[in-house]
């Protein structure tokens, strides 16, 4: 049981910041909910629902209550800091999930998707807390999935030859409807500065499932990938990206361990 | 149940497909100029922790690009009426109808367009839906 709980508890504690932070940002769009996503507008994706349960949806989906899952999201979320308690982390991935719903799959795509892979690994960790082959199942889940995430990502852009000879990395900074820093836009006019940049994003990618291999190219892969991650934010303002990914690295470190792991009982 | 898929099993395809952009423009009258709904915003070191409002915008973009894509698997010759009863559809009217009370105050009407873009190619940019016109 090398590190086990320690590990949870690291990632408890990462995952409650990380949905701090995204609640809070939520409520600050509040007004977003009536304005555009209206449950008037929403509630007709599930009219193949009898009417009962469509009433009850209204009850959870429309405002005021959804505000009332956030404010119980952040209660929960400060809970979990002080007590790492199944049936808390239960309400955070049920809550997540609601969120998710309400916005029709995801409010941030990936970032939303890495904090219930998180919260759903910790969920049952903690529900067979002890069961040390459960807890590991679940640690190795996240890890995985982080390897997963980096690349499938990675193959998909290898496979498109815009993405090899530099022009889809342009394009995306400088064409799209991310509203990317000039000096970003400008850097990348040079096709050699392009390419590198690519081909350095490519190979951090697909290669990233060697994190595993050992604990010392773990750290140098959570390394570099957080400086990746910052610099999404700070070319496309993908934040959320930044501490979600965070959340799942101390499960992808205590995975590298594999071969003290095999030895241990 | 759709929604829920979608969160639980992820998809990990990060921007490998850079190919069609949508952009949203509205007009409050037929004989003004189309405006772009979006206007640009700043971004500041401190966004890292909070960023709610470039987030906003992501959410609003995905939410076009995905009325595109359910316009691109239906013909909207054969749905024209159908279209704008779909949700993505209202959402987006929503987005735009809150965009013009909030700007122009006074505007009675607005319709909206799509217009797509292939950047890096040769192709032109066209509009892929013009709406109705919709009351403010």
């Amino acid at each position: 049981m090398y590190l086990l709980n320690p590990t949870f508890l690291v990632t408890e504690r990462l995952i409650a910041i990380v949905i701090l932070l995204q609640t809070f940002e939520l409520l600050q769009i509040k007004e977003a909910f009536t304005s555009v996503w209206s449950w008037q507008i929403l509630k007709k994706d599930y009219a193949f629902l009898p009417a009962r349960i469509q009433n009850r949806l209204s009850y959870l989906f429309d405002v005021p209550y959804f505000l009332f899952i956030l404010d119980l999201r952040i209660f929960l979320a400060i809970l979990l800091l002080a007590f790492p308690q199944p049936l808390i982390l239960l309400g955070l991935l049920l809550t997540t999930l609601l969120i998710c719903v309400r916005w029709r799959g995801t409010y941030n795509g990936g970032s939303d998707s890495m904090t219930v892979v998180v919260l759903l690994a910790l969920t049952v960790g903690t529900f067979f807390h002890g069961h040390g082959l459960v807890m590991k199942g679940c640690l190795w889940y996240i890890a995985l999935q982080t390897c997963l995430s980096y690349w499938i990502s990675g193959l998909t852009k290898l496979r498109k030859k815009n993405w090899r000879n530099g022009q889809a990395l342009y394009l995306l900074v400088t064409a799209t409807n991310y509203e990317t820093p000039k000096e970003a836009q400008q850097i990348l006019k040079i096709p050699l500065v392009a390419k590198l940049a690519s081909w350095s994003i490519l190979l951090l990618e697909c290669s990233f499932p060697l994190a595993l291999l050992s604990p010392d190219w773990c750290l140098a892969y959570i390394a570099v990938a957080l400086f990746f991650h910052l610099g999404n934010f700070f070319v496309f303002g993908l934040n959320r990206f930044v501490f979600a990914w965070m959340a799942a690295y101390p499960a992808l470190y205590w995975c590298s361990h594999l071969s003290k792991l095999l030895t241990s009982r | 149940m759709n929604a829920l898929l979608r969160v639980l099993i992820p998809s990990w395809r990060f921007f490998d497909d850079v190919g069609h952009v949508s952009k949203l423009f509205y007009q409050v009258d037929t004989a003004q100029k189309w405006q772009p709904c979006f206007q640009p915003q700043a971004r500041h070191w401190y966004q890292l922790f909070l960023n709610p409002h470039t987030n906003l915008r992501l959410a609003l973009n995905s939410l076009v690009d995905r009325l595109m894509s359910e316009i691109s698997a239906i013909n909207p010759q054969a749905n024209k009426d159908q279209l704008p009863q779909s949700v993505s559809y209202q959402l987006v009217e929503n987005l735009v109808r809150h965009q013009v009370r909030s700007l122009l105050p006074k505007a009675q009407s607005f319709r909206f367009k799509i217009v797509i873009s292939a950047p890096g190619t040769l192709d032109a940019d066209y509009d892929a839906l013009i709406s109705e016109m919709h009351e403010v």
